[in-house]
């Protein structure tokens, strides 16, 4: 499984947006200042002055009646425009969609996916242009009619009219989102069900594990049932029915198989992730695992029959998790890299699990200051000093957090000071039986609570708690993959491995993905409105498309323009090189006419950084790859931060709004 | 026109268009059982003979693929170009779910260009198989990648070229590759080599065949170079029909259904089997190649044809004054065109293969190096030299096979278990094993890299 995320901070993101708007505010009172001098000379800048609190009156002041009224009437005038002809669209759309799918994958682990994403793609897709054009279009023929007149003349304020237009825009669209979201879900579970012809699971049936493997093609219905230790039972009919009518019991069997099978393919899993490091070849730890030549950086890999080991350190492990799993679960998707096709062709990779309990310590001294672990020596029991500017000085190890501690070069260190470095002592270490990969799919390790443990040490065999010996105080758990067959690589990414809480239903995972695609649409509403209040309709509806394909597509790129990260310099430097075929990587000559190039390109950037941080992105609402994968959306990676950019848009675009729209002559066309 | 009212314009407009309609119905009625059609169908079938200019000439015509077009409004190329890169994108990212439905839309959009299916087939079966670790799925990703291009046979009916690539994958992908001994099993359980394996290792691993074969595939249950031979003639007799192939030359693409037995019965012997039905099967690929293969005519260019088996002077003085052209042009093409598929190389190997003592040196060197696994040595020992020595007499009669990679890596890998049994027994390196000499011949080439092979299996000598 293969996601990418960002970790959200929330402050981080405030103080952001903070920082953005105000300049923006100040940066647009100052030019508006500067016009104002020009056109009504001194008393311009008091006038512009004067404005800048109307906004806040208005909203302080607005009407919740008239903005429902409002709200009531830009929802018909929607629907009476045939906002709703869209649905006939998906309709067909999915009545025949089976049809264009054809179920190319015969796995049905694989074929999943595409029905989550064509489900998704499709509302997505069907729904942004209806939602543009409507949001873009109201005001503008409003004021083109000169029925607007009839609304400001109520009177009715400039925030009630927006906010009211917003809100009915929005509205229609939460209709045309929940009512497609649901016809979608109800098609992938159909879809899935009907063609779930091969399955094969185990379960508990009077005490026993019992496995039953259903395979229903052309030819009929065959099911193998093994019990125990019993030799397994075939049975073959023509059909299912026939198998209902015939054998009702073996049907049940068969039937709580399906529903178990149904349930593994459509899930919403929730992981608890941890972090990744690796020890090297030589047992040091180090920040990146090897690199066997694979375009996609997103895995890295630890070499076989060595000391190289991939490291995930689990936080906040409790008794809770351990007894809701009925003991620690593991969900691990490595990639299996061979220089070697093997000795045995048909064993996939063997690696094995080692759990460790480690104590991570930073030597404070009597102030609190941090003080490298590489200066400290030990002089008694349990006493450390550390030589600071050639004195003694009496310090003590302070237990300290896995997320507070990072690798770099060959040492821990702490995060926020990477001049200090960290101790961390392994205090014990549990291999577990290995066992052989399943690449792209699921391995499961189920970790009881009690372990069986070999010390090597004292030569004796006893018993460890997983929760008491293994957990350090702070909750954290180490967890050691290695890879046992030489000349062999694993590949592994942050989400390969991680610890299974029990899963969510998947209409819990898809209902959010649903969120993030309303949460797209309703900044769609947004911009879509904010811009028809100083544009006229089609012009306002390409602002808006404009910002959408930026924001979706081209926002990492944009990032890398405005860091410096794509070669070839700026606009008029790319301009230059094409016109006179110049390498991207060519250094051009040391010459005046080229240093004004580069001095009016950053300048030119300084404006694209400012667009970069207008323009919204819209990535953050993609929510489908995850419940496509599936697992579920989470709060802090996904959905916090799709609300948080919502919330962000929300103010500014009303005060654009309101001020375009005050400021517009509505009587001209 | 003016002084007519708006109802009778309207009624003028009908009563146009119903005028109009006969021209398009005599012009463009199709042609049918009942009826010859109307004229652009007379034209497309002159004296009664079809054309075969019209799509449902080269295959089913798809309407889901009809209506994507339609509704691209002139945008397939754009389309197309999209897919393929998203294509490159999620290959990249193992992202395999969409890599299989992004391409049945990418041949959805383009079904009769026939480049997409042979990339895309060739794609899943070498590329993306090698990706997946269990073996399992490598074999279920080569049959997506046979079965592929099968499905592109149904768009592309008299295509030569999908019907040599789905052959291509079937013999030379599943019984080349490193994985061919398991690949064998899965493919056709049915094998007489076969037998005494339990059921649990043979037999196709998807749960929907369970230890059967995949029926889309091999419904007449048959080895994979004989079910790999059946795609090859079909591509050979629409090659033959007319139906123009541009992948190799006509002599280089017309062997491969020949060379399928041939194939078949070196993999049955490196597999273990040997017997009078293998020695028969050698014959009968043998004749094959002479009295299928070596008698087919292959322009030449310089305007002539010649067949590859010539067996006396007689046969290339009478095919010289049959075409009148001179003996030794006609003797020169015969000999360019049998080095290039190695003709007479297959013809003497087929023949001394269906000697009893070449099989008998053969299964002498499988059974001493089975029984080397079993730590029999000094029995494997002796077997091997044995072994040895009726290779030595065979490569004796038909020096042809000295030059055979295949024969001499067979001789050479004798050796090395020899060596490895006289160092587990402590005695000194016998000097005077039979095909020394092949072993000084090689040294630097093919003994290195055999050693390291050899290492890595048995350890080091």
């Amino acid at each position: 499984m293969s996601i990418e995320t960002q970790p959200f901070n929330f402050l981080d993101a405030i103080s952001h947006w903070g920082q953005a708007v105000a300049a923006f505010l100040v940066l647009v009172i100052i030019a508006a200042c500067g016009l104002s001098l020009l056109t009504h000379g001194k008393g311009g800048p008091v006038l512009v002055l004067r404005w800048v609190p109307r906004f806040f009156t208005d909203l302080f002041q607005l009407s919740p009646r008239r903005v429902f009224a409002i709200a009531q009437l830009t929802f018909r005038e929607a629907v009476r425009r045939k906002a709703l002809v869209v649905f006939g669209m998906f309709a067909l759309l999915f009545m025949f969609g089976s049809w264009f799918m054809d179920n190319p994958n015969e796995r049905m682990d694989l074929q999943v996916k595409n029905y989550i994403s064509f489900v998704l793609t499709a509302i997505t897709w069907l729904l942004l242009p209806v939602v543009l054009l409507i949001s873009c279009w109201g005001l503008p023929e409003d004021i083109r009619n000169r029925s607007l007149h009839t609304v400001v003349t109520k009177p009715a304020r400039k925030t009630e009219i927006v906010i009211g237009r917003m809100l009915g825009f929005g509205s229609l669209m939460t209709i045309l989102v929940v009512v497609m979201g649901v016809t979608g879900y109800v098609w992938v579970d159909r879809e899935v069900a009907h063609n779930l012809t091969v399955y094969s699971e185990s379960f508990e049936v009077s005490g026993e594990e019992t496995s039953v493997e259903y395979v229903e093609i052309d030819g009929g219905v065959t099911v193998r049932v093994t019990s125990g230790d019993a030799p397994t039972r075939v049975t073959t009919k023509s059909s299912r029915a026939s198998l209902r009518q015939d054998n009702p019991e073996l049907y049940k069997l068969t039937e709580r198989a399906r529903l178990a099978a149904l349930r593994r393919h459509l899930i919403a899993k929730r992981p608890v992730l941890g972090t990744i490091s690796f020890k090297g070849a030589d047992g040091n730890p180090t920040e990146l695992g090897v690199n066997t030549g694979d375009i996609w950086e997103y895995r890295t890999y630890i070499a076989g029959g060595t000391q190289w080991r991939a490291i995930w350190d689990f936080e906040e492990i409790d008794e809770e998790i351990i007894r809701q799993g009925s003991g620690l679960r593991l969900e691990s998707s490595f990639e299996a890299f061979r220089t070697h096709k093997g000795d045995d062709i048909q064993q996939s990779l063997l690696l094995q699990f080692t759990l460790v309990r480690v104590n991570r310590n930073v030597f404070r001294d009597s102030s609190g200051s941090a003080v490298s672990m590489t200066a400290v020596r030990k002089t008694g029991e349990s006493t450390y000093e550390a030589l600071i500017d050639g004195v003694a000085v009496s310090v003590e190890p302070v237990s300290v957090r896995a997320r507070d501690v990072e690798v770099s070069g060959n040492a821990y260190v702490l995060i926020d000071d990477p001049e200090v470095a960290v101790e961390v002592v392994e205090t014990l270490e549990v291999p577990l039986p290995s066992f052989n990969i399943a690449e792209f799919g699921e391995n499961i390790t189920l970790i009881r609570s009690e372990l069986d443990h070999y010390d090597q040490d004292s030569g004796e065999r006893h018993q460890v708690d997983l929760f008491k010996d293994l957990v350090n105080d702070s909750g954290e758990l180490r967890i050691e993959v290695a890879c046992l067959d030489s000349g062999q690589y694993l590949g592994m990414a942050q989400r390969d491995l991680f610890v299974q809480l029990p899963s969510n239903s998947f209409a819990v995972g898809y209902a959010k993905a649903i969120c993030g695609i309303w949460l797209m649409l309703s900044m769609i509403v947004l911009l879509g409105v904010t811009s028809s209040c100083f544009l006229k309709g089609p012009v306002a509806s390409l602002l808006t498309l404009v910002l959408l394909l930026v924001g979706q597509g081209f926002k990492s790129f944009l990032s890398r323009i405005v860091t410096g990260d794509v070669e070839g310099g700026g606009p008029i430097e790319s301009v230059i090189r094409i016109i006179r075929q110049i390498n991207l990587t060519d250094e051009l000559p040391e010459t005046t006419f080229y240093a004004m190039v580069k001095s009016i390109d950053s300048f030119l950037n300084e404006g694209l950084f400012i667009v970069e941080n207008i323009v919204p992105d819209f990535r953050t609402f993609q929510m489908d790859t995850y419940i496509a994968n599936g697992f579920d959306v989470p709060w802090s990676q996904a959905l916090a931060p799709s609300i948080g950019v919502a919330l962000a848009y929300l103010g500014p675009c009303l005060v654009i709004a309101y001020y375009s729209l005050s400021l517009r002559e509505l009587e001209h066309k | 026109m003016s002084r007519l009212t708006s109802r009778q314009r309207k009624l003028v407009y009908f009563v146009a268009i119903l005028l109009l309609l006969i021209p398009i119905f005599v012009l463009g009625r199709p042609a049918s059982r009942d009826s010859q059609g109307g004229v652009l169908a007379q034209l497309r079938r002159p004296q009664g003979q079809e054309l075969g200019l019209a799509e449902h000439n080269l295959g089913r015509v798809d309407p889901t693929s009809a209506a994507m077009n339609l509704v691209l409004l002139g945008m397939r190329g754009v389309a197309v170009n999209l897919l393929w890169m998203d294509y490159i994108k999620q290959q990249e990212t193992k992202n395999w779910a969409q890599v299989r439905s992004t391409t049945e839309s990418i041949t959805m959009l383009q079904p009769h260009y026939l480049q997409i299916w042979r990339y895309h087939g060739w794609n899943l079966a070498y590329n993306v198989a090698a990706e997946w670790d269990d073996v399992r799925d490598r074999y279920y990703w080569i049959k997506e990648g046979a079965k592929f291009i099968k499905n592109g046979t149904e768009y592309n009916r008299h295509s030569p070229e999908l019907n040599f690539e789905i052959g291509r994958i079937l013999g030379q992908k599943i019984g080349i590759a490193d994985e061919w001994r398991v690949y064998r099993r899965y493919f056709n359980p049915d094998g007489r080599q076969f037998e005494n394996l339990s059921e649990s290792e043979k037999g196709d691993p998807d749960p929907r065949y369970r230890g059967g074969v995949d029926p889309e595939l091999n419904p007449d249950r048959l080895d994979n170079y004989l079910a790999a031979r059946k795609f090859y003639e079909i591509a050979n007799n629409l090659e033959g029909r007319g139906f123009q192939q541009h992948l190799m030359m006509r002599h280089i693409f017309r062997q491969y259904p020949y060379r399928c037995r041939l194939d078949n019965n070196g993999s049955l012997n490196r597999e273990g089997y040997f017997g009078e039905f293998v020695l028969n099967e050698w014959s009968r690929a043998q004749q094959d190649w002479i009295d299928g293969y070596g008698q087919e005519l292959f322009a030449t260019g310089e305007g002539f044809s010649v067949n590859m088996e010539l067996p006396s002077e007689v046969h290339y003085s009478r095919l010289a004054r049959s075409q009148d052209v001179e003996v030794g042009q006609v003797r020169r093409m015969v000999r360019s065109f049998q080095n290039v598929v190695n003709y007479r190389y297959w013809r003497t190997r087929s023949l001394s293969e269906s000697e009893p003592e070449t099989a008998e040196a053969h299964q002498k060197l499988y059974e001493g190096e089975e029984l080397f696994k079993q730590n029999e040595l000094i029995k494997a020992r002796t077997m091997l030299v044995e072994g040895l020595s009726r290779l030595d007499e065979v490569l004796g009669r038909y020096e042809d096979l000295i030059t055979e990679d295949l024969t001499v890596e067979e001789a050479l890998w004798g050796l090395l278990l020899i060596k490895k049994i006289d160092e587990l027994l402590e005695k000194p390196v016998a000097e005077a094993l039979p095909l020394s000499g092949l072993w000084n011949r090689h040294l630097k080439d093919k003994v290195p890299s055999l050693q390291f092979d050899f290492n890595r299996r048995f350890g080091g000598l």
